[in-house]
């Protein structure tokens, strides 16, 4: 069982300079920046998008809440999605569903990994968008055209399997496979950046 | 055999995924910054007002605790204490099972043999929850025909009714807004044989009169000891929670219900048919269609099916009591055109609230309509008519096409039709709106009739909406409330979302909310625009600012001084205030419609949004001068509480109706020609005044000084119309003469028949003294034969409400 941490937001006694009062958290800047990253991040753990909606808004609500100051770009990041994570396990255990995403620290790692670029240069996420078009560009035939049934049709697994002549686990394995080459292709495009 | 935990590679592979998902536009993240601000504003405001919700609910908890303590020294207190006041219900029987039901009340058990027993399913406890009909007026039922749960199975329930206090609670049953019934058979089963039921504390009533039962003290522990015995699988589904625990459910009693899904208006029994709800399900006993209006009120003949056991055979229910509150009408007379009363001049009406009320009484309730609730101009408005629009460059907004013809009902009269048309404004076309949804969620909205209503009606207009629209959502019950802020209509989503946190509860707070929402409508106020708030109701404002004048007047000033307009939706049945919405409706500079089912949800709100939304021309008024020459009496149809003095005509400080974007609008005159005997005058003649003048003569002193026929002589009439541009300024004039072609009603086309019929059903309904040779079969007669291409089939669905009249009057 995942044990749910309660979030430690960064405090002005943390953040601060001694003597220096700590600044009014301004919640609208915060919704209005960072309310696509959260909500990516929750369909990233399995959130559906309906969820993810609902999810995006209490987390924000939580914030509200609490004592939280912004400090730094990556330690805002991480506050809010410690909070979307616990706010999905909390949805989770009402449900008495487990968590798709079942290992969130693993998880957490990829996702922190892939995004910890300070966003003073840009969204990352953004640059993630741009690198994964220019990568599918690159892809042709059989497997462009699961990627594009896939992405651009919304098309089963099975509907494209019918579409392309093989299995729905061929087209199981063959989706993989692409993502991961386009993940390859993703990182190398993004590397110089890094 | 659980799934294998996901590797560092599986969540590479999501992450990409989810790249590629927003890389190829299969989603995006939404705008969720209003909906979080709404969000974070509720909050404050509860953080503030410790009446907030937060608070509500921690009292209600409360409340919930200190009734369920309560109840429990109530049981301890009634061992010794007689007098008490007992949680009562009114029960009434029918005088033809007077006995039977005498030997029932006193909980005699009869078999019916007639019908299969019902297994014994289990030995578990069996307890039901549910209602029939409207709940009575208090808490405590006394003095409302209150209709009584019943089910008349193997074993008859009767006499162990009763109708929670207000407050009162028993532990793992869930209450509702409303009062419900509970009772348990399997209890009375062993009150055959132990002699402990409650007695009736009278003689068994006769038809329409009512009979008190209570409860026992000794079967309020009864049945709290049932309630604290396990629960069997069985009894867990369907009704698993249903009510609260699945201990006071045996499933095997059920079977004599059927469930369904909440919100499926089309599978929704009627309110006369046996049912019970949970909280997710609603199970109700098929009924025959055969249920009629027996003196003691609705009869439910009902039965199963599959078992052929009877339900409520025996068991008559009055209907329940409305009080839904309506203007008296009272029809206009004929009227000599001499002098000023050549002259007959009204406020238009686009209003079309009668007919879905009418529709609604008819079809869902199988009841004909009270005659103040048939306001004829509404029946007849409510339909298309192919009228001419104006031409596209034509200055003035609208047309208006006249047509005289021989009278249905009255072959020796003329019947005149002046129809108008508002030009039609395009959906796309449409000038920025800015709109605020003023919702009713007070408890009297908790009805499949209201809220879920207002929630789908409004679903559908926001459907229509667009990145031109801003939409806010105030809500008022104990207190206002905003839910949604203005926010772009292109933004659905956030809409939609607002619109599925509505529920209902509390007093109704209407004249707080129709502030705050006017307050809204006027810091988004879009110059040129469309600026309304469209109030969503059952009608009754029962705290705060309540008159109608006091509404009447706010939404007056507004729409005057500030240009936003009124919208009035009125929804359900029992406590409609139809008198003050029509009121408010028209002094607010807006229309009224009344939402009877999804269908005119999406009419009103989606079909004919521009309309609804876009006035075109205000202060509409109509006047017309009728030719003494040719007309020996006239009378408008409908429209009486739209009647203006003459003077008022051109008098522009004067309110009148407002016209939409397509709007037709139709109003029937019944004129007796010249030399065409005339109706009995309502009053005699007069004894001391001045003999009159006979009459062909004072007809041509009328028409001119010289006695001699003018160039107008041959006109039967001129409509003049005056209206104001919507954003107000001076009045303009329109005039259209009108000439008797001496044609016979079956010249008239589709619509002109179609209006006569419609307004002639209106007549028969109202129970009309100038009715004259109506019948709901000529009335169905005209009607088949002017259907027309009936898009929507609106017309078609006219005649069931024609054949649903001759029923309901035994033809």
């Amino acid at each position: 069982m995942t044990v749910m941490s309660q979030p430690l937001p960064p405090t002005a006694d943390a953040s601060l300079p001694r003597g220096r009062a700590a600044p009014a958290l301004d919640l609208g800047r915060l919704v209005r920046d960072r309310q696509a990253e959260v909500w990516r991040y929750l369909r990233y753990l399995g959130a559906e998008p309906t969820e993810a909606d609902d999810l995006t808004q209490e987390t924000f609500l939580a914030v509200a809440r609490s004592t939280f100051v912004e400090a730094s770009d990556q330690q805002t990041a991480g506050y809010l999605r410690t909070v979307a994570r616990r706010q999905l396990l909390m949805l989770r255990r009402k449900q008495k569903r487990r968590c798709e995403t079942t290992d969130l620290d693993a998880a957490e790692t990829v996702w922190s990994e892939a995004m910890w670029r300070d966003r003073s240069h840009g969204d990352p996420w953004d640059d993630h968008v741009d690198a994964a078009r220019d990568c599918v560009e690159k892809l042709e035939g059989r497997v462009r055209q699961a990627i594009d049934l896939t992405y651009h049709q919304g098309e089963s697994r099975e509907a494209i399997a019918t579409t392309l002549g093989m299995t729905a686990d061929g087209v199981k394995t063959l989706l993989r496979r692409t993502r991961e080459k386009l993940r390859e292709c993703i990182e190398a495009t993004l590397r110089p950046n890094l | 055999m659980s799934n294998p935990q996901p590797t560092a590679a599986d969540h590479h592979d999501r992450l990409t995924d989810r790249v590629l998902a927003e890389a190829l536009g299969a989603e995006r993240p939404p705008d969720l910054s209003a909906a979080i601000a709404s969000r974070l504003a509720d909050a404050q405001a509860e953080v503030a007002a410790p009446s907030g919700r937060t608070a509500m609910q921690t009292r209600r908890a409360w409340i919930v605790l200190l009734a369920t303590a309560a109840s429990l020294m109530a049981v301890v207190l009634w061992r010794g204490v007689a007098t008490v006041n007992e949680p009562k219900v009114a029960l009434i029987e029918p005088a033809a099972t007077e006995a039977a039901s005498s030997a029932t009340a006193s909980s005699s058990h009869k078999p019916n043999a007639a019908t299969p027993p019902v297994a014994e399913s289990s030995d578990g406890p069996i307890m039901y929850v549910g209602n029939y009909g409207d709940p009575p007026d208090s808490g405590d039922g006394s003095g409302t025909p209150w209709a009584i749960n019943v089910l008349d199975g193997p074993e008859r329930v009767s006499g162990e009714v009763f109708v929670p206090s207000e407050g009162q609670t028993f532990p793992g049953l869930e209450l509702a807004n409303e009062p419900r019934v509970y009772f348990n058979p399997r209890n009375l089963a062993k009150d055959s044989s132990g002699g402990r039921a409650a007695t009736p504390s009278a003689p068994v009533a006769k038809p329409g009169q009512s009979q008190t039962y209570s409860i026992s003290p000794e079967r309020v522990e009864e049945l709290k000891s049932l309630r604290k015995q396990p629960a069997t699988p069985a009894e867990q589904s369907p009704s698993s929670g249903a009510y609260g625990s699945p201990s006071v459910v045996n499933q095997g009693d059920l079977k004599w219900f059927k469930p369904v899904e909440l919100g499926k208006d089309a599978q929704m029994p009627r309110r006369d048919s046996g049912w019970f709800h949970s909280i997710d399900k609603l199970y109700w006993s098929e009924s025959k269609p055969s249920t009629a209006i027996g003196l003691g009120g609705l009869i439910n003949d009902a039965t199963v099916p599959s078992g052929g056991v009877k339900i409520g055979r025996d068991f008559y229910y009055r209907e329940p009591p409305l009080h839904d509150r309506y203007e008296a009408i009272h029809e206009n007379a004929f009227t000599k055109p001499a002098g000023e009363d050549a002259l007959s001049t009204f406020s238009i009406d686009v209003d079309t609230a009668s007919y879905s009320n009418v529709r609604q009484y008819l079809l869902d309730m199988r009841r004909l309509p009270p005659a103040d609730a048939v306001r004829v101009e509404e029946l007849v408005n409510y339909f298309d008519y192919a009228y001419e629009a104006p031409k596209e460059a034509a200055e003035e907004p609208f047309a208006a096409s006249l047509g005289c013809f021989a009278c249905p009902w009255a072959p020796s009269h003329k019947l005149v039709r002046i129809g108008v048309k508002g030009r039609e404004v395009d959906a796309d076309k449409r000038p920025l709106s800015n709109l605020v949804f003023l919702v009713d969620v007070s408890g009297s909205m908790n009805d499949r009739n209201k809220l879920p209503l207002v929630i789908s009606g409004l679903e559908a207009l926001t459907d229509r909406l667009g990145e031109n629209d801003r939409v806010a959502i105030v809500v008022y019950a104990g207190s206002e409330g905003v839910v949604l802020p203005s926010t772009s209509g292109d933004r659905k989503d956030e809409i939609r979302s607002a619109l599925g946190r509505l529920q209902a509860g509390g007093s109704t707070a209407g004249g707080a909310g129709l502030k705050l929402a006017y307050e809204i409508a006027e810091r988004n106020q879009i110059g040129g625009g469309v600026n309304r708030v469209v109030l969503c109701t059952d009608g009754d404002f029962n705290v705060g600012l309540t008159g109608t004048e006091e509404l009447a007047k706010l939404v007056e000033t507004r729409a005057k001084e500030t240009g936003v307009f009124l919208t009035v939706l009125g929804f359900g049945r029992g406590n409609l205030n139809d008198a003050m919405l029509e009121e408010i409706s028209g002094r607010g500079d807006g229309h009224y419609a009344y939402i009877d089912n999804e269908k005119e949800a999406r009419r009103v709100l989606s079909r004919d949004l521009s309309g609804t939304l876009v006035t075109i021309a205000k202060d509409v008024k109509l006047q017309v001068e009728f030719n003494p020459a040719k007309v020996a009496s006239y009378r408008l149809i409908g429209y009486e509480n739209r009647v203006m003095a003459a003077k008022d005509f051109n008098d522009d400080t004067k309110d009148a109706g407002e016209i939409g974007a397509g709007h037709t609008v139709t109003a029937l005159y019944e004129i007796v020609p010249v030399g065409v005997e005339e109706p009995a005058p309502p009053v005699d003649g007069l004894k001391y005044q001045p003999a009159p003048v006979e009459e062909d003569a004072a007809r041509v002193d009328l028409i001119g000084e010289s006695a001699q026929p003018t160039v107008f002589a041959a006109e039967l009439l001129t409509l003049k119309i005056r209206y104001k541009q919507p954003e107000g300024g001076a009045s303009k004039k329109l005039e259209f003469p009108l000439e008797d072609a001496g044609k016979s009603f079956a010249d008239a086309d589709d619509d002109f028949r179609w209006a006569a019929a419609v307004a002639e059903f209106g007549m028969l309904l109202r129970g009309s003294s100038h009715a004259g040779d109506a019948t709901l079969d000529s009335v169905l007669e005209i009607a088949r034969g002017a259907l027309g291409a009936d898009d929507g089939g609106y017309r078609a669905e006219f005649l069931d409400l024609v054949r649903r009249a001759q029923e309901l009057r035994g033809r």
